[in-house]
């Protein structure tokens, strides 16, 4: 039954020879209907159909490369060889997922053939051959074993891109194609080619590059037509210099600089107001370095692995004040853009020069000034490109719209500020134009200003409610696909039908009988906490929060606990809901909903009048809640004296608990802090926003927070206390050394001060903060505040030392996410500790390992950023949506001075925009006033007038269209008091 | 790591229920009663038999019957990294006990009151399911030394990998972490004498199929073994020119 030869193979790590068994065998078919095979094994897959014009077998780069082409396009009946899937898996464990999941896609006819165990198809390296060569054989080896089986009945084409394969192939009398071939003789399937990567070398592909020339030329004719029209200046500078930026290192001067120190290595984040300056965070280093202008930043995308080299001391500058948009109607060419660098250049140099003399002159008094020149590099390697796919739209020209079915370059603009426009080439620009499109980055050649990359998807119209949203999920890294079957096959077999059996009743501590009642926002399906409270005979009360117990029905390393683990946590659109947990789960057998039984963990204390904890106990418990109330009926309950029924008594003795704990809080340091939150209500049929609302808090709404602080806060103590080093907790560091240096000395001018010695300190200055001209301004202090802090974060306890797990916010020592396992997988992760650490079910491997543990919280952490700002993206699109074609005159406030420009937010609307006082020449905008910026005191100032952070301005909101963004719509603000600057980005164009 | 690929391949080319390739050799010492080297893919054993014979240690001597001996030493080029292990160490002890009860029980000791027999085990090369693989050498070497015993012990590993029971683990397997399950067999009762599962645990509904892999490949390993043996003593009557 099996061919027992073995050969030898060898792989040599660190000194180690290893020496493995490898059978060949001869029950591996060809997996095609064309051929009757018996004695053959069957793996599930679809086989090669008989009908096909011809079956592919794919080389390892094509499967590396066009990974993205396979997926979207329709090409069926393909070969995958084993030896190509090693390559693949040994080179990007990403793409080898990806290839996976297609060939086992029932539609699409792939077929795995395991020609490195067949054997006919084995090669032995032979001596003095490459591991590629003996690759790229095994390869041929096989294509010519398809080809002599399938003699006659059907043709077999290699494809690859490697000549030195091409013409062996040719030699053995073997069809092969280059992919570019391939694609052109693919007629109905036109959009094949644009979906192709393009590897940096084209000279394979002859016949493209002839078109390019032809492109370039016509091009250049336009260009000498189009005299007036800057944008295609730049094509003539880049005829003149070759290369625009310089070069990266070498590997080996790399690894050598990094050794020896002279280069340091970190991430590169971009600066979101500003696409020419980035700063990179080096492990270990406690300052960042700052990285200014093209040259420097030297072709990196943000988030990129970078290798950086500091400038000498006297180059170090500050960061700018400016505001600079890549293609955002301020600067249009970049020979301005330039222009405007090599100007802020010789500002610094001349501050510096300035900062000097007052050295020598006041001896060192200017230490502010000085701190805040940073140290300056540039970029001279890239160790590793973060690259995902891009979303956003193509730039439209009057150039671009007269052209169209031929293969043309242009530019997409990425929806990301952070990103660079991005070329790609394409025959389609006309099915292109007003669309969202999602891109892919191919490589950055070193003579060209914009990075290459090529067509992925078209997602749909631009200003599409629905393609909006699912674009701001793609941007955010959002999981919103629904949930698989695997997944669904976890649950529950009763579906909704399902009840709790009689034996998990026996196991848990009866509370149906209790009067517990949960409080929460009005129409919240996914409730998971509940609460009750009793007097006991001793004049304490016993408090008990009771949170749904999501690890019965998610076992660890289930289906559903591993896609849960991926998502992290509920994303909250403004229009729909992203669930972590299947729907049947988040909201109907987990939700603690009104008169039904449900499983719930509980935490219940003793708790003194005076709210002090008697005694605490954890435990899993049934509950039947007997009110799912909403803020709004529990504050109604709890206000109306004359209602005297148990829930409203419970609520009246909760809320002077609560009240209790809140003030011991506020005490202890705890912060208030705000953020412009805002609420839109929906038209029920459209979903197209009607009014928009900042959203109300009220007194209810601290009774639920109070308590549920209290279970995070004693859940954390346990757990900690069980497991010292692996215990999932998080964590508020202290703002850093400096953050609120602007806003301080915005604060003098206003004669007001914060003391930001301690989050105690702090909260008793904040409290202070008032301004009598101005109610709003203590809340925009306490905006502005919040943007200053750090955020919190999950970690595992080992990970740091205990006096860094203070929750600066919070004012706690210990903190950690207990209640809301529906929609947070940190909660989870917890819920399972603290059944671990009572004893009522043992910890797995996985959650003892400190290492293990910090892994989880590291990916938690990042979804739960994404997930924040997929739902700051919602609620400004959704903005969007709601001025479209709307002109508001509103009250704001001014709350960022910078260089060039003044950023204003619109308390009502949460909204916020930047008002330009000088434009890209830099001249100023405004006549007779001629503002000139202050930096120490955050001021912009002309004889006239001072703009200072604070000033409650008169601007107007509208919505346009703007030109360079493909027809994006943006939210434009104009001043019109104290004086009239007005925002004109789109009239020109409508001109 | 996938140790079960989508064809359904080992990483080494094997299905989940094929055994590795398996070579046996009786008589390979002159010098001992009786001798076997055993071969199960990378994996190679050589035991040497002495005996019955004459008690050594006379303390230990049992009127009614004979005792087994057990030595099992492994050899410090037997895997990829030179290591020296004594004979004394707990694991040693502990295999060399398991060995000795299994073959207590098939070994008709009442035959030879007041002796001893000594089975010394060599491991020659290591590479994943050596506790079978002794066990099989072992009982090669018995029947080369003429000890009788009411039936052969043949020994095969087993696991849970996956979600795939696979037969025959090599070390690559073994160290995946899942349980290693060593089932010892006789094979014309059909009747367990050795259950070892070891280095992690195993879901009970998993057990049964796991099991019977096992005893499938333990018959199998008999099959091979016998004909080995069939082979073996039509040599040995050749060269006697008995026939």
């Amino acid at each position: 039954m099996k061919t027992k030869s073995f050969i030898k193979r060898t792989k040599k790590g660190d000194v180690l020879r290893i020496v493995r068994e490898h059978y060949l065998r001869n029950d591996i078919g060809a997996g095609t209907e064309l051929l009757e095979e018996t004695n053959v094994y069957r793996p599930e897959y679809t086989p090669l159909t008989a009908k096909a014009a011809h079956y592919l077998v794919l080389d390892t780069n094509i499967v590396l490369h066009q990974i993205d082409a396979l997926e979207q396009s329709k090409l069926t009946n393909i070969i995958i060889l084993s030896t190509v899937l090693d390559e693949v898996r040994g080179n990007s464990m990403k793409t080898y997922k990806r290839i996976r999941k297609l060939c086992s896609a029932q539609e699409r006819h792939f077929y795995v053939f395991s020609n490195e165990n067949h054997r006919d198809t084995y090669v032995e390296r032979l001596k003095g051959e490459s591991v590629n060569d003996r690759n790229d054989r095994a390869i041929m080896v096989a294509t010519q074993w398809y080809h002599n089986r399938l003699k006659n009945k059907m043709k077999v084409i290699l494809i690859t891109n490697d000549k030195e394969l091409i013409a062996r192939s040719k030699k053995n009398n073997l069809n092969v194609q280059t992919i570019f071939q391939y694609a052109k003789t693919l007629k109905n399937q036109p959009e094949f080619i644009d979906l192709l990567y393009h590897p940096q070398d084209e000279s394979s592909d002859d016949e493209d590059e002839n078109n390019n020339n032809k492109n370039k030329q016509t091009k250049k004719t336009n260009e000498i037509k189009m005299k007036g029209n800057q944008n295609r200046s730049k094509k003539k500078t880049k005829a003149k210099k070759n290369t625009i930026y310089p070069s990266h290192y070498s590997e080996m001067k790399l690894r050598e600089g990094i050794s020896n120190n002279t280069l340091l290595q970190g991430v590169i984040h971009f600066n979101r107001n500003n696409f020419l300056e980035a700063h990179v965070t080096v492990e270990g280093q406690v300052k960042d370095i700052l990285i200014k202008g093209r040259q420097r930043l030297n072709r990196t995308i943000d988030g990129d692995h970078v290798v950086v080299k500091l400038l000498s001391k006297n180059k170090w500058t500050t960061q700018s004040n400016q505001i600079i948009e890549e293609g955002g109607g301020e600067i249009e060419t970049i020979d301005e853009l330039n222009k405007i660098i090599s100007k802020m250049d010789q500002n610094d140099k001349n501050k510096k020069t300035v900062v000097k003399k007052n050295q020598k002159a006041k001896g060192g008094k200017n230490k502010k000034q000085e701190f805040s020149i940073r140290p300056t590099g540039k970029v001279v390697g890239i160790l590793k490109r973060k690259l995902r796919p891009y979303g956003g739209s193509i730039e439209i020209d009057d150039f671009t719209k007269k052209t169209g079915g031929r293969n043309e370059n242009i530019l997409f603009v990425p929806m990301d500020r952070k990103v660079p426009k991005i070329r790609i080439k394409t025959r389609q620009v006309d099915r292109l134009v007003g669309k969202r499109i999602v891109v892919v980055f191919d490589h950055w050649d070193q003579n060209s200003y914009y990075p290459n990359g090529h067509y992925v998807k078209t997602l749909g119209d631009i200003g599409d409610k629905e393609i909006e949203s699912e674009l701001i999920l793609i941007e955010n890294q959002v999981r919103y696909s629904p949930f698989c079957k695997e997944v669904l096959d976890c649950l529950p077999l009763k579906q909704e039908k399902w009840q709790i059996p009689p034996e998990e009743i026996k196991k848990r501590k009866d509370l149906r009988e209790y009067n517990i009642f949960s409080i929460d926002p009005p129409g919240c399906k996914d409730i998971d906490d509940a609460l009750h409270v009793i007097p006991l005979q001793n004049g304490n009360y016993e408090v008990g929060v009771h949170i749904a117990d999501v690890t019965y029905f998610v076992k660890e390393g289930t289906a559903v606990d591993i896609e849960a683990s991926e998502r992290c946590t509920t994303v909250y659109l403004v229009d729909r809901r992203i669930d972590m947990l299947p729907p049947l789960l988040g909201e109907n057998l987990c939700s603690l909903h009104e008169k039904v039984e449900r499983l719930a963990f509980s935490c219940i204390w003793e708790l003194t009048p005076q709210s002090e904890i008697v005694n605490t106990w954890y435990g899993r418990t049934v509950i039947k809640s007997k009110a799912a109330l909403s803020y709004g009926q529990a504050q109604f309950r709890k206000d109306n004296l004359k209602m005297n029924d148990q829930i409203s008594k419970d609520i009246r003795n909760l809320n002077m608990l609560a009240k209790n704990l809140r003030a011991k809080r506020v005490q202890d340091g705890a912060l208030q802090l705000a953020s412009p939150e805002v609420h839109f209500s929906l038209d029920s049929e459209t979903q197209e926003p009607l009014d928009v609302e900042i959203y109300k808090i009220k007194e209810v709404n601290h009774l639920v927070e109070e308590f549920m602080l209290l279970a995070n806060i004693s859940v954390a103590k346990k757990i900690q206390a069980t497991f010292p080093s692996s215990a999932m907790l998080r964590r508020h560091p202290s703002p850093r050394d400096g953050a609120f240096d602007n806003l301080l000395a915005c604060l003098a001018n206003v004669n007001c001060s914060l003391n930001i010695e301690s989050s105690k300190a702090l909260a008793d200055s904040l409290d202070k903060c008032h301004l009598k001209s101005n109610p709003y301004f203590n809340t925009l202090v306490r905006i502005l505040t919040t943007r200053c802090m750090t955020q919190a974060v999950y970690f595992s306890s080992g990970t740091v030392e205990y006096s860094d797990y203070w929750h600066y916010g919070l004012a706690s020592p210990i903190y950690t996410h207990f209640t809301s396992p529906i929609r947070r997988y940190a909660d989870v992760v917890v819920h399972r500790m603290l059944a671990a650490s009572i004893g009522i079910s043992s910890i797995s491997k996985r959650l003892s390992n400190k290492y293990e543990v910090e892994k989880i919280a590291k990916v938690i952490n990042h979804c739960h950023r994404m997930a924040q700002s997929a739902s700051r993206d919602s609620i400004s699109l959704h903005s969007l949506i709601f001025f479209k074609e709307k002109l508001m005159d509103e009250d704001g406030y001014v709350i960022n001075v910078k260089k060039n420009a003044f950023i204003v937010l619109v308390p009502h609307y949460g909204v916020e925009g930047i008002i330009y006082v000088s434009g890209k020449d830099g001249k100023s905008k405004v006549p007779n006033y001629n503002f000139h910026f202050n930096e120490k005191k955050q001021m912009l100032i002309s004889s006239k007038l001072k703009i200072k952070v604070f000033d409650k301005v008169k601007v107007r909101v509208e919505s346009t269209k703007t030109v360079e963004h493909g027809g994006n719509i943006k939210i434009i603000l104009s001043l019109l008091k104290p004086l009239r600057i007005i925002s004109e980005y789109s009239h020109s164009f409508n001109k | 790591m996938e140790y079960v690929n989508q064809e359904g391949l080992r990483i080494d080319g094997r299905r989940v229920n094929e055994l590795r390739k398996i070579q046996c050799k009786l008589g390979v010492l002159k010098r001992a009663d009786g001798s076997a080297l055993f071969e199960q893919g990378f994996t190679r054993v050589l035991v040497a038999v002495y005996g019955p014979r004459e008690i050594t240690q006379r303390r230990k001597k049992l009127h009614d019957k004979a005792i087994i001996n057990v030595e099992y030493s492994v050899a410090t080029f037997s895997m990829t990294r030179r290591k020296k292990t004594s004979k004394r160490n707990k694991i040693s002890q502990e295999i060399a006990n398991s060995i000795r009860k299994s073959f207590e029980t098939v070994i008709q000791l009442e035959l030879f009151p007041s002796s001893q027999i000594d089975i010394f085990i060599q491991v020659l090369q290591a590479d994943g399911g050596i506790i079978p693989a002794c066990i099989n050498a072992s009982t090669l070497a018995l029947i080369d030394a003429g000890v009788p015993m009411t039936d052969y012990l043949c020994s095969c590993s087993c696991s849970f990998i996956d979600e795939e029971n696979l037969l025959d683990l090599n070390h690559l397997e073994e160290d995946s972490g899942g349980a290693i399950v060593t089932v010892t067999l006789l094979p014309e009762y059909n009747k367990i004498t050795l259950l070892r599962v070891y280095s992690a645990r195993i879901k009970m509904k998993n057990f049964e199929a796991i099991l019977k892999l096992g005893q499938n490949g333990c018959q199998r390993i008999a099959d091979l073994m016998k004909s080995a043996i069939k082979e073996h003593t039509i040599n040995q009557v050749n060269s006697r020119g008995i026939l």
